[in-house]
């Protein structure tokens, strides 16, 4: 095509002209900068976003159902704290659950007041069981593989250790450190799929303390295992296996340290304090999510009985559905999915759906990583705008060199458009050229990006990354996101910029150009 | 005989800074074979009268007719593209390209296939032989002396294959015998092709040459007997 090879001997770089070529090969170098460092931090970011991401979910889930208001004032919730069958006590939705009988109500011993709400019955008359069908609809999901559900729970319990520890060159003498924090509890899912990846391994010193305090080599009762991709944690005679988040291994807690989870029952009287005895069976990282240093991942016996006891209201515990996948960016599609069978099932007032970006813990921080993503693509997008107005500098440069070329074109017959689309076509060209160098670059600088951040750590002296936020392995995937994202904004702005040009080119009076000679 | 090129009433002039009338109510016909000069003074307006017949310039007012076609706006690109060729006092080759990437360029922008066994690639070089530059087709334009270079420009003229050739002062630039030879290049070409030929020169020989002369004078055009 005739534009396309004029365009393309313009674009080749030749000493003759070379203000033109200095200018071109700054515009390409400059484009292909910004889309390197675009590309560089989008990678970064994303990658740590979905490292943390996955940390949060593994914890909790990518999506949950949780019970509303209307759940706690339905007749479907109260009505076993005024049936006898019920120990007139409210059940856990892990009680509805398993429970055998929807409707405790049994009217020859039981009597409603007055102002009771009205019970919701379905098409048979029978109570509709809002958790059996709540359970229901979060499982029936289509389309989505190894999707699961489980009922979590949360209490809050003080926690109390003694952590036992050699006197260093004593001879075998010990001392005592007491630890107190108070913390929250939730269930363990011992059918977690991604749990491995925020568990952290069995330090060298974990191990020696482990056969230091149990005088044992047998070091496997005391620790969490996997089998089948079933987790265990273990049962031991010094309590339950529990698993506490990196932030006791921080304050020097070992594998196999012992302590009491407190807390209080009312009596007649007066409140008395309780425990419940556990061992230390791993450490997890909980990533950045705030109350992540306070959550203690345990068996769900131990949950309900601690909420059981409390006299709080049964809000201020969450408990819900932890509706767990393995690709959690079907998050949006799951909510859908489920709200509609809840919609269907005639239920929906009485629990909400919510994904991971939702959660009250969590909202601020992935609104913060949205709002930082948004803020560096608008900076991303003025820097391509301000890299690509490089371009029309070189092409009027270009233009006026050619001034007498382009009049002969003209004269031969080319038509504005050829004339436009020949600079047009140099504006894209160099767009393009710049997006795939840069984007090569990144690519190889993602790929290595761990040896990048030693070097640069060595340097400065300290860790870039610090371990503590970003964990200790380095995104290597490059963003699509920030690939599709600043090629496109490239090659269209670089195109615009080429039609800017190319328009002052077709402005030109062949008939004047042509005596100018 | 149905002429192949018609001018009608053209006129040409500026309004600003003030009112100037270069051409006025000039109307020309140029048939096939026929050749015509234009000749002048410096400053009548041949080069002007030139651009406006070979659509690179607007006439102020008038119609150009182009093998039995009004020439409209919209049309003028393609009109110089399929039936004018320019052979210009300056050349206007391109410096950087070889002899042959210029005759072939018409054909480029005509969209012609130009690989090397293609009949327009063929047809490149049998007009570079008739100009006598077969030997230098890989040279670069601007190797070339001034008459080679008008040489050059007269086959890529011929080599769309145009109704009429628009020649403005094609030896201006050159010493009286490169001259001579280009003139009868040029006449010896129009008349092998069969083409029409307007040529615009202060040359008298070149002028005598032609079958019909006219004097562009205060704008108006007279016929010479």
């Amino acid at each position: 095509m005739f534009e396309i090879s004029v365009a393309c001997k313009y674009l080749v770089p030749r000493a003759r002209y070379l203000s033109v070529s200095i200018i071109s090969i700054i515009s390409v170098l400059v484009i292909a900068t910004v889309v390197w460092l675009t590309v560089v931090f989008f990678s970064a970011t994303e990658g740590l976003e979905r490292r943390w991401t996955e940390k949060l979910i593994s914890i909790t889930a990518p999506v949950r159902v949780l019970p509303t208001d209307a759940y706690y004032q339905s007749y479907y919730y109260l009505i076993d704290t005024i049936s006898e069958a019920s120990h007139y006590t409210a059940k856990t939705l892990l009680e509805k659950l398993d429970s055998q009988k929807s409707d405790p109500y049994n009217p020859a011993v039981d009597s409603l007041p007055d102002d009771f709400p009205q019970p919701l019955y379905n098409k048979e008359g029978q109570l509709v069981d809002l958790v059996k069908e709540a359970y229901k609809a979060s499982t029936s999901v289509r389309g989505v593989s190894q999707l699961t559900a489980d009922v979590f729970e949360t209490a809050f319990a003080n926690v109390k250790m003694q952590l036992a520890r050699e006197i260093p060159d004593s001879g075998g003498a010990m001392e005592v450190r007491i630890l107190s924090k108070d913390t929250y509890l939730t269930n363990f899912d011992p059918e977690n799929t991604i749990l491995s990846t925020i568990l952290l391994p069995l330090s060298d010193a974990d191990r020696k303390h482990l056969e230091t305090l149990y005088h044992t080599k047998e070091i496997s009762d005391f620790i969490i295992k996997e089998k089948n991709g079933i987790w265990q944690l273990p049962e031991t005679s010094f309590g339950q296996g529990v698993l506490l988040p990196k932030s006791f291994q921080e304050n020097g807690v070992f594998v196999g340290d012992r302590g009491t989870f407190s807390y209080y029952t009312p009596t007649a009287t007066a409140l008395q304090e309780q425990f419940i005895p556990f061992v230390v069976a791993g450490f997890y990282d909980p990533g950045i999510i705030p109350i992540g240093g306070k959550l203690i991942l345990v068996k769900e016996g131990a949950v309900a009985q601690i909420a059981a006891a409390s006299h709080a209201s049964p809000s201020d515990f969450p408990t819900g559905l932890n509706v767990r996948f393995p690709d959690y960016t079907q998050a949006a599609v799951v909510q859908k999915s489920i709200q509609q069978a809840l919609k269907a099932a005639h239920i929906a007032p009485y629990f909400s759906v919510e994904t991971y970006t939702d959660y009250d813990f969590t909202k601020d921080i992935f609104q913060q990583l949205k709002s930082e993503k948004n803020l560096f693509s608008l900076i991303s997008l003025i820097v391509v705008i301000v890299a690509c107005s490089n371009i029309i500098s070189m092409l009027i440069i270009l233009i006026h060199d050619k001034k007498k070329e382009i009049a002969i074109m003209r004269a031969l017959g080319a038509s504005k458009a050829s004339i436009g689309c020949i600079f047009g076509i140099s504006g894209l060209c160099m767009g393009a050229a710049g997006s795939v160098i840069g984007a090569l670059a990144a690519y190889f600088t993602v790929k290595n990006l761990g040896t990048l951040l030693a070097f640069l750590g060595k340097l400065q002296g300290f860790d870039v990354l610090n371990a503590a936020f970003y964990g200790t392995t380095i995104p290597t995937e490059v963003s699509e996101y920030a690939l599709v994202f600043v090629i496109s904004a490239t090659i269209i702005i670089s195109c615009l910029a080429g039609i800017c040009s190319a328009s002052i080119a077709c402005r030109q009076n062949t008939s004047e150009a042509l005596r100018a000679e | 005989m149905e002429p192949i090129f018609v001018a009608k009433n053209i006129t040409k002039s500026f309004e600003y800074p003030t009112h100037l009338s270069i051409l006025s109510d000039i109307s020309l016909e140029a048939f096939p074979r026929q050749s015509i000069a234009i000749v002048g003074k410096s400053g009548e307006g041949k080069t002007t009268l030139l651009h406006i017949l070979g659509t690179l310039d607007e006439a102020t007012s008038g119609e150009l007719f182009i093998a039995g076609k009004k020439v409209v706006a919209n049309m003028r690109d393609s009109c110089r593209l399929h039936h004018i060729g320019f052979v210009f006092q300056a050349f206007h080759l391109l410096t950087d390209a070889t002899v042959l990437d210029n005759v072939l360029l018409p054909l480029q922008i005509a969209r012609k296939p130009i690989h090397k066994n293609s009949l327009d690639y063929a047809r490149a070089t049998h007009f570079l032989e008739m100009v006598g530059l077969q030997d230098r087709l890989h040279f670069r334009a601007s190797k070339l002396s001034g008459g080679e270079k008008q040489r050059v420009a007269i086959a890529r003229a011929f080599v769309n294959d145009p109704d009429i050739i628009l020649a403005d002062e094609p030896t201006g630039n050159l010493d009286h015998g490169t001259a001579q030879g280009i003139q009868d290049l040029l006449f010896r070409a129009v008349a092998d092709e069969g083409k029409a030929l307007i040529v615009v020169t202060h040359n008298l020989a070149l002028a005598k040459q032609t079958e019909m002369c006219y004097e562009l004078e205060y704008g108006a055009l007279h016929k010479i007997p």
